[in-house]
């Protein structure tokens, strides 16, 4: 491990996947989507005119524009009657009829699809009111099989969510920070059972500057959790699991360097800190790992969100995601392999 | 023994009259119950259990050093912790009740959660004071150690103790399960590293 530390092929590695993951990050814009829809409410049976706005659309520039009303979980209604405006607002004009709403959901989808832009979505996005009127009336509405060239757009771009929007990039800041901040802890901790079995002071050294590199790792990663959480959550600190797990852990690991520096003889102070070290990794995993999947939680890959599963991240998105988590590792073993040469540089003088 | 008795009956004193005097002692709800009664419970046993190897003067280590395994040693200190952390809840139970009657559902329950929250408490502290004693007994140490891993299980504690008195309460397994694993891991680490530490 300390050879890996000393050489230095992977820090040029790590420093040009960083300017990639930077620039690319930041530069990509973002796919299109559906912002509003007015009205949002309807009547059923009432002919209504709907102005919808796009970002990041085409629909002027597209020349194969369709646009369905998606009712229930698989019916596509096709709208004749659309207007474009300009690239980015469109409008159209149906009237629903009460005996096509689905029992269970009084909402429709708004579905467009264009060869430049891909296909676009803005879920529950008319509220209907059944009509008191016992006729059904449907306009400019057909009922046709679904047949699109290409659920993608054409240019490289992140993909649109609503609630998250822009802040979609925070995902090559924010995750790899806390990967990084575990791998450091999991080096610790098996550098501490290294140190328990063999004694050997260089274990030691590798094993506090790990958690100390860790520890500015989960500032950080707090600080871009809290500005996330803040534009997509509301507030800078929701009463989350963890959240809460993560501020702990970071306690921990505060309370691990507190026992060191209140230990003076080396050896000694070597042995217990390797102790509590053993023991907080464990209740680290427990908190920040386990506990929040139990517990209903608003973080993604906890509670029943989606995560970072192959199903759930974007193939765009992935082309940053994997670079960007290697390079913040590679970035954390190199402040620890600075750290540690000189702590080692320290003890030999 | 005696001081431990003291300092938990003067804190019920001093949480019953600063409620009655604010009258909030009506507006008691279970989960506020519940919180200042692991409070109470939580700081004594603190101190209780943190000072148990302070105590020992270090010729008396020495003598356990040479009759006894390490294992022996802390299965003993755990165990007995527990007991003592065990009976002072309950006493502190007795008291609650007398000043401040709340009316517990699930009694069962009540003393399960009573026994788990206990275990929890005594064994994270002994294990942290076992640790603080190798440092200089320095009390300060051992709940800078202590309080943060005792933070969501005190959460966890609470909820389950509240869900034993609501009616409407969520199915308390979870949370029994969730600390009996934390009971089990702890026992687990204590028994493995204990031995490092005893060593010196």
């Amino acid at each position: 491990m300390i050879q890996f530390l000393k050489s230095s092929w992977w820090k040029y590695v790590c420093a040009a996947l960083l300017i990639y993951v930077l620039v690319g990050g930041m530069l990509t814009p973002l796919g299109s989507g559906i912002t509003a829809i007015q009205p949002f409410q309807a009547t059923t049976n009432q002919t209504v005119t709907y102005l919808i706005k796009g970002k990041n659309t085409h629909f002027a520039e597209a020349k194969d524009l369709q646009l369905w009303a998606k009712v229930g979980l698989s019916d596509f209604y096709k709208v004749n009657d659309y207007t474009i405006w300009g690239n980015d607002e469109i409008s159209c004009r149906f009237a629903l009829g009460s005996s096509l709403l689905a029992d269970n959901k009084k909402a429709v989808d708004i579905v467009m699809n264009n060869s430049l832009d891909g296909t676009v979505i803005l879920r529950d996005a008319i509220a209907f009111n059944i009509s008191s009127d016992s006729l059904s009336v449907t306009k400019n509405l057909i009922k046709e099989s679904v047949e699109v060239k290409s659920n993608k757009a054409q240019t490289f771009s992140f993909p649109y969510r609503e609630i998250l929007y822009e802040s979609i990039r925070n995902t090559f800041y924010h995750v790899p920070m806390w990967f990084t901040m575990t791998l450091l802890l999991i080096i610790s901790f098996v550098y501490s059972m290294m140190y328990l079995s063999k004694n050997n002071m260089q274990y030691d050294f590798i094993a506090s500057e790990a958690v100390s590199v860790a520890l500015v790792f989960g500032y950080l990663g707090l600080a871009t959790g809290m500005m996330w959480a803040n534009y997509t959550w509301g507030s800078p600190w929701p009463n989350d699991w963890k959240l809460n797990g993560a501020a702990i852990g970071v306690l921990i690991y505060l309370a691990y360097q507190i026992l060191r520096g209140s230990i003076d003889d080396e050896i000694k102070r070597a042995k217990i800190s390797a102790v509590y070290n053993i023991f907080s990794i464990v209740i680290f995993i427990l908190f920040i790992f386990i506990i929040p999947r139990i517990t209903a939680s608003l973080h993604p890959g906890n509670g029943g969100n989606p995560a970072f599963s192959k199903y759930d991240l974007d193939s765009h998105m992935r082309l940053f995601f994997y670079p960007a988590v290697i390079g913040w590792i590679l970035l954390g073993l190199w402040f620890l392999s600075i750290k540690v040469r000189m702590k080692i540089i320290e003890s030999n003088r | 023994m005696g001081s431990v008795l003291l300092y938990v009956t003067s804190t019920v004193m001093l949480i019953y009259f600063s409620l009655n005097y604010n009258s909030s002692l009506q507006e008691l709800n279970y989960t506020t119950w519940s919180i200042l009664f692991w409070l109470t419970v939580l700081f004594s046993a603190v101190n209780a259990v943190s000072n148990s190897f302070y105590k020992e003067s270090s010729g008396r280590f020495f003598y356990y050093y040479y009759i006894c395994p390490p294992q022996a040693f802390i299965h003993a200190k755990l165990l007995y912790n527990f007991f003592f952390t065990a009976l002072l809840s309950l006493l502190t139970f007795c008291l609650f009740m007398i000043v401040m009657n709340v009316e517990i559902l699930q009694l069962k329950l009540y003393l399960l959660s009573l026994l788990l929250g206990s275990g929890c408490i005594s064994l994270l502290f002994t294990l942290m004071g076992a640790i603080a004693s190798r440092v200089g007994n320095n009390s300060t140490l051992v709940a800078v150690l202590g309080f943060p891993i005792i933070i969501p299980i005190l959460i966890f504690i609470t909820k389950l103790s509240a869900a034993a008195m609501d009616s409407q309460a969520e199915d308390p397994m979870k949370n029994i399960l969730l600390l009996s694993a934390f009971l089990i891991i702890q026992f687990v680490l204590a028994h493995i590293l204990f031995p490092y530490i005893w060593r010196d």
